[in-house]
């Protein structure tokens, strides 16, 4: 039973994969042909266009530094809110859900109308911004939940032995958190690369990502290029998060658990 | 100083937060007919009498509210079905959830077109099984009013989540609790329906309110592959949006507001589900 479920999961992950990468190479798969009836390279030459390679780039930039600024934004929130004790302790909980269950279509409508009051509309700093602002539960979460279960009792004996707080914080309680840092920024990067809706509204088509160029192949019907575009997107996330991964592995014999992400 | 170091330490995200709180009011204002820009200052509640009596709301938020129900439950009942048979190895589970997280909405609205539409993989193995005779023949599950592909699409991606939310809480649950039942004599069905399950419910109840949000506010699915009528909720609102004339934006922060006042509730459902939460967690560990 459980062999079969097995077999089952890895054929409803793996075979959608496959099917993106046949119609990318595909060139004429007509109505009722089960497999293409010809091959080409086109959707892949598409690709390699400069532009696109271009995009591509850019894009992976936008989500590396948003995702990086997240985590870098949300460590010394962790800290606060796992080990102090302020006002709006509790409120600020809650406020930490909004990005994940206000609907983002609300969400996103009131950032747009802000950032056009700030000035900040169509430019890339928005569209940073406005990620950073979808991300940050995620690490901020992992990173309280880290920072309880690494406690600060090593890091207190530092201090009695003479360490100043930041070394001591930085030689004793940061190496035991950077593999968490590591992994959500990881997540981080996942949660922003894939962001159309978004990128829309604060980029408003002047901010181009590699999500604005799949869409209108998908509206428009061309499956061919779809595919092209939808397998080398997940192969560039794949690509980052499996860097990613890979260092984290090699600095660290375990992987800290991380909630998964929806968006 | 030692007083203000937690506000330091947390000053970006209050800034960030802040944003936040102020475009919400924002939205707020303008639904109240307070809008500067297009010369609306008085306050009113003629919007929300208009768009509360109409129908495009009324058809909007029922079907969003069916799309996730919907696939809300689909994706809790598949993700709880998966911890349950695969919580006992790491490895199994990694391999499930791993690349369904990885892969953006956008790109499963593809693979379901690919694989669902009239034209999609599905029909041509039905048309090659002798079942149908021409695409036309067979049903149609993208862009549908039952919003099938929709629905599919939301459970490829929301499954894989509540896995990832249930199943950790679930091998602490199963090789205690469950495994005690099984000691004393219980089936393991009725160890997993009577003792693993009960206890990890909160982590359930948590994964569905976030899997239901998400689905009520998300645009991009609906977009893509729901019905050009009736329009989901968040579809209708940015429709809404989209109105050249700044007069009618009121209109659309309405149905913003009206977004809004249901992420409030699950917000709150969902700490009152969490705090169930934490005292499980604790039990659990103890």
């Amino acid at each position: 039973m459980r062999r079969v479920m097995l077999w089952l999961c890895a054929a409803a992950v793996l075979l959608p994969v496959a099917l993106l990468a046949l119609y990318a190479v595909c060139a004429r798969w007509p109505w009722p042909a089960p497999l293409p009836q010809s091959l080409s390279l086109r959707g892949i030459q598409a690709l390699l266009n400069a532009d696109v390679r271009g995009t591509l780039l850019s894009s992976i930039g936008y989500s590396l530094g948003s995702a990086l600024l997240s985590t870098l934004i949300a460590l010394p929130a962790a800290r606060a809110i796992s080990f102090y004790n302020f006002a709006g302790k509790r409120a600020m909980r809650a406020v930490l859900l909004a990005p994940i269950l206000l609907p983002s279509t609300a969400f996103f409508i009131g950032l747009q109308t802000l950032f056009t009051r700030l000035g900040i509309i169509n430019t890339a700093l928005g569209v940073m911004l406005a990620h950073i602002m979808v991300i940050l539960p995620y690490p901020i979460w992992t990173l309280c939940d880290m920072m309880q279960s690494v406690g600060r009792t090593m890091e207190e004996q530092a201090r009695t032995l003479g360490a100043s707080p930041l070394r001591a914080f930085s030689a004793v309680s940061m190496p035991l958190l950077l593999p968490a840092c590591v992994s959500v920024t990881a997540l981080g990067f996942l949660i922003s690369f894939g962001q159309y809706f978004l990128t829309l509204m604060i980029g408003g088509g002047r901010v181009k990502t590699f999500a604005m160029l799949v869409v209108p192949y998908i509206q428009s019907g061309d499956r061919m290029l779809s595919a092209a575009f939808s397998f080398a997107f997940i192969l560039a996330a794949g690509t980052v998060y499996g860097v990613m991964d890979a260092v984290l592995r090699k600095h660290s014999g375990a992987r800290p658990p991380t909630r998964g992400s929806l968006v | 100083m030692k007083r203000a170091a937690p506000y330091i330490m947390l000053l970006p995200v209050f800034i960030l937060v802040c944003m936040l709180l102020v475009s919400l009011a924002d939205s707020v204002l303008q639904s109240l007919g307070y809008f500067p820009a297009a010369g609306l200052t008085s306050f009113t509640f003629a919007y929300y009498k208009e768009v509360l009596g109409s129908l495009a709301l009324r058809d909007s938020l029922l079907y969003s509210l069916y799309l996730s129900l919907v696939s809300a439950l689909l994706s809790v009942a598949l993700g709880v079905a998966l911890s349950a048979l695969l919580h006992a190895s790491a490895r199994a589970e990694a391999l499930v959830y791993r690349l369904p997280i990885a892969m953006p909405h956008i790109v499963v609205a593809f693979l379901v077109i690919a694989l669902l539409s009239q034209t999609g993989l599905l029909a041509r193995l039905a048309y090659a099984l002798g079942l149908i005779g021409e695409p036309g023949a067979f049903p149609l599950l993208t862009q549908d009013k039952a919003g099938a592909g929709v629905i599919a699409a939301y459970v490829f991606k929301q499954a894989p989540y509540v896995m990832s939310v249930v199943v950790l809480l679930m091998r602490r649950v199963s090789s205690t609790c469950g495994e005690a039942a099984r000691v004393l004599g219980a089936s393991p069905r009725k160890a997993f329906f009577y003792v693993t399950l009960p206890l990890c419910m909160p982590a359930v109840s948590t994964a569905f309110i976030i899997v239901f949000a998400y689905s009520f506010g998300a645009y991009e699915l609906p977009f893509l592959l729901g019905a050009t009528l009736p329009r989901a909720f968040p579809v209708q609102a940015y429709t809404e949006f989209l109105s050249p004339s700044l007069l009618h934006r009121p209109y659309a922060m309405v149905y913003n507001a009206l977004m809004l006042l249901f992420g409030v509730i699950f917000i709150a459902l969902y700490l009152v589900a969490f705090k169930r939460l934490m005292r499980y967690n604790k039990a659990v560990y103890a």
